[in-house]
């Protein structure tokens, strides 16, 4: 294999990538386990109500969503790299 | 949502429990004029440029809006507004938690393909998503296979998407039943539907079957005029047309889910009471896991990763990816994905939340019409807006409808025919090849859906599970791991299907050995290995296998990879 120099292009999609992979993972991990450890097998008596949502429902869903938004804002607005996509070439009658 | 078939036959059972008034018909006429006229005006491109990469590509022109609002339309198909409203309504809150992916759904599934698989497509002028498999690994075997894969897989999803669809346009056409337009048509395809041998009036008066009875013309009406009006405006218009109605579709869709929210919260005086009103029906509905153990924690994780990673492995979103401009427009409509989801799902969450308190029992039988019950009993005093409401979902099962059309003939047309059999086809004969293909899949699948198989919700599952499964794994090892081999990409398309495929052979056949032993009953549903849903496992066998093989076979020459991985190559950016 050639060791050529990689296109900008794909390290900076590799790079973001990797970022979203990581708070995927962190989100997967708040829901799942917030939602098991605080509303799982809950005596339904001591569920108390955040602007009329459970609270399990609310700390579980609720949050990480909105820190998901804020997260999506800066990735698209300060984080991912704008780069040429490249010509389109003609998509003839193929080759292959 | 991959669940679109969800409610036909209880809505059809229960069309006659609630009828929408004849305005919101008048609400459904006027958005479909607005959907015809978006169809001729797309037409009109289709003059300028490449005809196959207009007609299917839209020529790489999306801007951030609309890329945004067709990958929503696309995403969200009738299963969100049937199926979904359904299983809030009888499992409470915990369905918070079912959909909770969608909070990183929008970045997952388009953040992490979109730049690359646009620049891949870009640099050999792919159209497709087994063009872009094709050309990466230089295999014919490869493309050809995955577009047959496609074809099977989205033949089923569309029999659904053209099932919910007719029973929708069913009910929204119940308020004028007794008009002679409308008791001739249903005259006529009872007769036609008599003639076929698809139903016999004399059994099905004596069945008590309650989707082929004596409710069933009513059925093939709503089924034939969803037929006519998406075949006609995506073969007429071509990707522009789809994605012109997909902008119109998904403004339609966000609108009508915050407005149902706001309705049915005055109506039941707010969420809080609500919510207070369900712990008294069933304690489980305000706790984990829901009633009857709903929501294991094995298949809470499992839905987020069908969410989330299943939702990037889907060709019809990957195409939406191709068809992107540049990467500020990708920025900008990657944000607004994430905002449209929390403005389609929380709302729908809350409103079924409170169709639950405001009708504690009466749907837990048939809770798939509680959807249509509340569109037309929330907007009593204004039907229109109820027809308004109810084209929300309607539109869903459009724009994923004609989406899935255009993925068939593209694949047929393009994958098939110009790269198989005749490389030189003119463009005139392409562009009505083109326009035939959409048509004949059109009425192909129009036939399907008037005898939908059996357990075709399962086999719905199943197939966006299993795209998936097979397109995930080769397309993520072709945009970014150098070293992946056709070998490798073969092995990661079949190695996750047929990981998929296997856990729904053994889970069908315990379920038939198990079942009563008077009635051996066919059934179509998985083994959940450790609690877990046979998507996780086809997909991490698709990324071992792929890479696994890709390690003990020879690489590809230099010169065919060269290119979509390194600068100052002659076809690098």
């Amino acid at each position: 294999m050639s060791a050529g120099r990689e296109q900008q292009l794909l390290r900076n999609a590799r790079r973001e990538a990797r970022v979203i992979l990581v708070v995927w993972a962190l989100a997967l991990v708040w829901c799942v386990s917030v939602s098991y450890f605080l509303g799982y097998g809950r005596d339904p008596d001591t569920v108390t109500l955040i602007l009329g949502i459970p609270d399990w429902v609310f700390w579980s869903v609720i949050v990480p969503w909105g820190f998901a938004l804020l997260f999506s804002v800066w990735f698209c607005f300060r984080f991912m790299a704008d780069d040429d996509l490249g010509e389109d070439q003609d998509e003839g009658a193929g080759h292959a | 949502m991959p669940e679109p078939a969800a409610g036909g036959c209880a809505l059809i059972a229960a069309a006659d429990m609630f009828t929408a008034s004849p305005y919101a018909l008048v609400a459904f006429g006027g958005y479909m004029v607005g959907v015809f006229t978006l169809g001729a005006l797309a037409h009109k491109l289709l003059s300028r440029g490449s005809f196959l990469k207009e007609y299917f590509l839209g020529d790489r022109q999306l801007n951030a809006w609309v890329l945004g609002l067709t990958y929503v339309a696309t995403s969200v198909s009738a299963g969100s507004f049937v199926g979904f409203p359904s299983l809030i309504y009888r499992n409470g809150w915990i369905m918070a938690v079912w959909i909770g992916g969608y909070m990183v759904g929008g970045l997952v599934s388009k953040g992490t393909l979109a730049k690359r698989l646009n620049q891949v497509s870009r640099l050999t002028g792919a159209i497709t998503v087994p063009d872009v498999l094709r050309d990466r690994f230089q295999s014919p075997l490869l493309g050809t296979l995955s577009s047959v894969f496609l074809l099977f897989f989205l033949l089923f999803n569309l029999i659904g998407q053209f099932k919910a669809g007719g029973v929708i346009m069913q009910q929204a056409c119940s308020g004028v039943t007794d008009t002679s337009a409308y008791q001739a048509v249903h005259a006529a395809a009872g007769e036609a539907v008599t003639r076929i041998g698809l139903w016999n009036p004399e059994t099905a008066a004596a069945s008590n079957d309650p989707f082929y009875g004596m409710g069933y013309p009513h059925y093939v009406v709503g089924v034939l005029i969803f037929a006519v009006t998406v075949i006609v405006y995506t073969t007429y218009g071509g990707f522009w047309a789809v994605t012109w109605t997909d902008v119109l579709q998904g403004i339609v869709i966000v609108l009508g889910a915050l407005l149902l929210m706001i309705l049915a919260l005055v109506k039941v005086g707010g969420l809080g009471t609500a919510t207070a009103k369900l712990r008294e029906i069933d304690p489980a509905l305000v706790t984990g896991p829901g009633p009857n153990n709903f929501l294991p924690i094995g298949l809470s994780v499992s839905f987020f990763f069908l969410w989330t990673l299943g939702a990037m492995g889907q060709p019809v979103g990957m195409v939406r990816l191709m068809a992107c401009r540049d990467t500020p427009t990708l920025r900008t409509s990657l944000f607004m994905i994430g905002i449209y989801f929390a403005l389609i799902y929380f709302p729908l969450v809350v409103t079924f939340i409170c169709a639950r308190a405001l009708y504690p029992t009466q749907f837990v039988g048939n809770s798939d019409v509680i959807m249509p019950t509340m569109a037309i009993s929330v907007t009593e005093k204004w039907p229109v807006l109820g027809g308004l409401i109810l084209a929300a979902p309607y539109s869903a099962a459009m724009s994923a409808v004609a989406g899935f059309l255009l993925l068939m003939s593209s694949s047929l047309v393009r994958d098939i025919y110009q790269r198989n059999i005749n490389p030189n086809v003119s463009r005139r004969v392409v562009r009505w090849i083109s326009y035939g293909t959409t048509f004949v899949v059109g009425i192909i699948v129009t036939f399907a859906a008037l005898r939908p198989p059996p357990l075709l919700q399962y086999v719905i599952v199943f197939t966006t599970s299993g795209m998936a499964c097979t397109f995930l794994g080769p397309v993520v090892l072709a945009l970014y791991w150098r070293r992946a081999t056709r070998a490798g990409a073969l092995a990661a398309a079949l190695g996750g299907f047929l990981t998929l495929a296997s856990l729904y052979v053994i889970g069908s056949v315990e379920a038939y050995r198990h079942s009563d032993g008077a009635f051996k009953a066919i059934q179509f549903v998985p083994v959940y290995l450790f609690g877990v849903d046979p998507v996780v496992y086809g997909l991490l066998a698709s990324f071992v296998f792929g890479v696994g093989v890709s390690l003990v076979t020879k690489p590809l020459p230099e010169k065919y990879v060269d290119r979509y991985f390194l600068a100052d190559t002659p076809a690098a950016s």
